[in-house]
């Protein structure tokens, strides 16, 4: 029984104490990324890189060498998956899926799962917001493998998806694309002759097999050699999106960089929703367009309109140089009309980068130069405008990544 | 002869010839029955035998057991730990040669296997089916297939391609201390083979299904 008034103070201050105690464990104890909007994945000229986050691409600049983290380990700039605060990547040597927070100013793995069997991921998709379907090449077994992961509890189911084993001269899968539509999964997928380490090349064909789902079991095969490679390894980069209509758009890769069969067009094709089917009828020919050049990066603006990301073959000489010579434009294409208009930024450097973001109809583009800076590009499409956003001075040599965190 | 009361106990005194030492100690390897010889009342043969050499090894001198010596669990440890590092060590010098010429050949036969060794100023993992010839007098690497080399000092180097259809060079390399280089003759359809030599960091940049590849076979 509480009877004297000082008693009833101590009681009270005591619950303050113990309010205030608890709330600052629970600050501490989240995450420091998850607090902020942006995520930007940076590499310094000397070869280290950071993860820095802000509420803001529009301006302002950040140095990620003063507020960022040190990545550990470094160079897995094409392996996340980032996802409401979190960071998603699989361990290629111990072969487990890891749930990575930053803490303290450091990378801290909070729970991991094993995947027997699971050394790449070439695909992620999401079946509910919460669940992801990787599916990746195992090359010891010639299958395509896949899983299932729950990331709240990160418990994982896996299995093969019954895709033809690579036969002949080919000797490895690539799957550069997954879909869920109308219950089914669509699958796009191709074959590479791989030549031990001294290089590789694909077959002249992709494939679009549409499977049941759950069951997974094999409904119908589409078949296409106009071009090859369809889609792309989409934790480097985006390669496709749905639309408004809820139609698939996908690009093709066969250039050096993903395909190495430069000789087949570049192409933007579509998977209709109507019928789940790919549209034979719509073939955007990106190569033959006035872009003249293979693409990869292929971003979604709304109102049928996207941005590519496209090299230019003459800036070049081959894979030595492809990933640090300025040479990559930004095309704005019409999907209907089929039409395209370069972007007026300067050209930018870095392979594979998952540098567009859009929101609210605006693209928050980022652009390596090494004349004019590294900058977050602000693009208008209703009017076109282009203006420079946060800057990233000091040491960075390439913004290898931005997206939303939260 | 006769064992008997006295001869034991004279046996005992240390006091036998070498004769009667002899014949107690036949007696006690016997299991025999000896009708002839009478046991002090109240004792059987096993009952003495067992007295007598409880005594006799008191006296002998203390022999050890080098069997339990060899197989107790510390020294079997220790035995096997400085056999592994004698074969440990046999193996690093086997894989790891430091080779010192000025001209260093190696040539990787095997199929699935790197070879690593230390060449001259450079740690050398030579991937399988290939091989590189090191000149330190001109400052130059040829080699055919793949490789990571990692120098020991800041070194300038021209790497060239050997590779039948190719003849292709870097030009002088600034090679960085500590640092790891891949090196490949790389081949893109229907163009000659690329020299490709790239620090390991700038390995990313290369297809997903190249740096895979590299990645497991250089360990990465």
């Amino acid at each position: 029984m509480i009877k004297k008034p000082r008693q009833i103070s101590l009681y009270l201050l005591l619950a303050m104490i113990a309010f205030t105690v608890g709330c600052a464990e629970r600050e501490s104890g989240q995450s420091d990324t998850s607090q902020k909007k942006y995520s930007i994945y940076t590499m310094a000229e000397d070869g280290q890189e950071f993860l820095t986050t802000t509420d803001s691409l529009s301006g302002g600049s950040l140095e990620p060498e003063k507020s960022g983290v040190k990545v550990d380990p470094q160079r897995i700039f094409y392996d996340l998956i980032v996802h409401k605060g979190y960071y998603y990547r699989l361990d290629a040597k111990t072969q487990e899926f890891l749930k990575i927070g930053i803490e303290n100013k450091k990378f801290t793995t909070k729970s991991r799962v094993k995947l027997e069997g699971f050394s790449a991921i070439d695909n992620y998709n999401w079946i509910t917001p919460d669940s992801l379907l990787i599916i990746g090449y195992d090359d010891k077994s010639a299958e395509v493998k896949y899983a299932k992961i729950h990331l709240e509890n990160m418990t994982a189911v896996q299995g093969k998806l019954p895709l033809p084993a690579p036969s002949g001269s080919y000797n490895w899968t690539s799957v550069g694309f997954s879909h869920f539509m109308n219950g089914q999964l669509l699958v796009g997928y191709t074959y590479h002759a791989a030549h031990d380490l001294l290089g590789y090349t694909t077959s002249d064909t992709m494939y679009v097999a549409t499977l049941s789902y759950p069951a997974l079991k094999n409904l119908k095969k589409y078949k296409d050699s106009r071009t090859t490679y369809p889609g792309g390894v989409n934790t480097r980069q985006s390669h496709f999106f749905t639309d408004e209509n809820g139609d698939f758009y996908f690009i093709t890769c066969p250039g050096i960089a993903l395909g190495n069969n430069p000789a087949k067009p570049t192409a933007i094709m579509r998977i209709r929703k109507s019928d789940s089917s790919v549209d034979p009828d719509y073939f955007f020919n990106l190569s033959a367009s006035p872009i003249q050049n293979n693409g990869y990066g292929f971003w979604y603006l709304g109102k049928g309109k996207a941005i590519v990301r496209t090299e230019r073959k003459a800036l070049f000489t081959g894979m030595g140089d492809h990933y640090k010579v300025p040479h990559f434009d930004f095309y704005e294409v019409d999907l209907i009309k089929q039409t395209t208009a370069r972007l007026n930024l300067p050209l930018d450097k870095g392979t594979a980068r998952q540098c567009v973001i859009v929101e609210n109809g605006i693209a928050y583009i980022a652009v390596n130069s090494d004349s004019a800076g590294s900058y977050i590009w602000i693009y208008n499409p209703e009017n076109h405008s282009l203006k420079k956003g946060l800057q990233i001075p000091g040491q960075t040599d390439y913004i290898l990544r931005i997206e939303r965190l939260n | 002869m006769r064992v008997s009361k006295e001869l034991i106990e004279r046996y005992h005194a240390g006091l036998c010839t070498q004769e009667e030492q002899l014949a107690v100690e036949e007696w006690l390897l016997s299991d025999e029955p000896d009708e002839l010889f009478v046991l002090p009342e109240g004792k059987e043969k096993r009952g003495l035998r067992a007295e007598m050499w409880e005594e006799i090894a008191d006296v002998f001198p203390e022999k050890k057991s080098y069997q339990h010596i060899f197989f107790h669990s510390f020294w079997r440890q220790a035995a096997a730990v400085v056999l592994l590092g004698i074969t440990g060590v046999l193996l690093y010098n086997v894989n790891n040669k430091q080779v010192t010429a000025d001209i260093i050949i190696i040539n990787n036969e095997s199929t699935s296997i790197n070879k690593d060794l230390q060449a001259g100023n450079f740690h050398v993992s030579l991937a399988p089916k290939s091989n590189i010839e090191i000149d330190s007098n001109t400052g130059r690497i040829d080699f055919c297939g793949a490789m990571m080399i990692n120098p020991k000092m800041d070194v300038e180097y021209t790497i060239q391609g050997t590779c039948p259809d190719q003849m292709e060079q870097s030009g002088k390399m600034k090679l960085k201390k500590g640092l790891n280089y891949i090196a490949l003759n790389y081949a893109g359809p229907g163009k000659d083979p690329e020299l490709l030599v790239l620090e390991e960091k700038s390995l990313m940049g290369l297809p997903p299904l190249m740096k895979r590849q590299l990645m497991h076979q250089f360990d990465i």
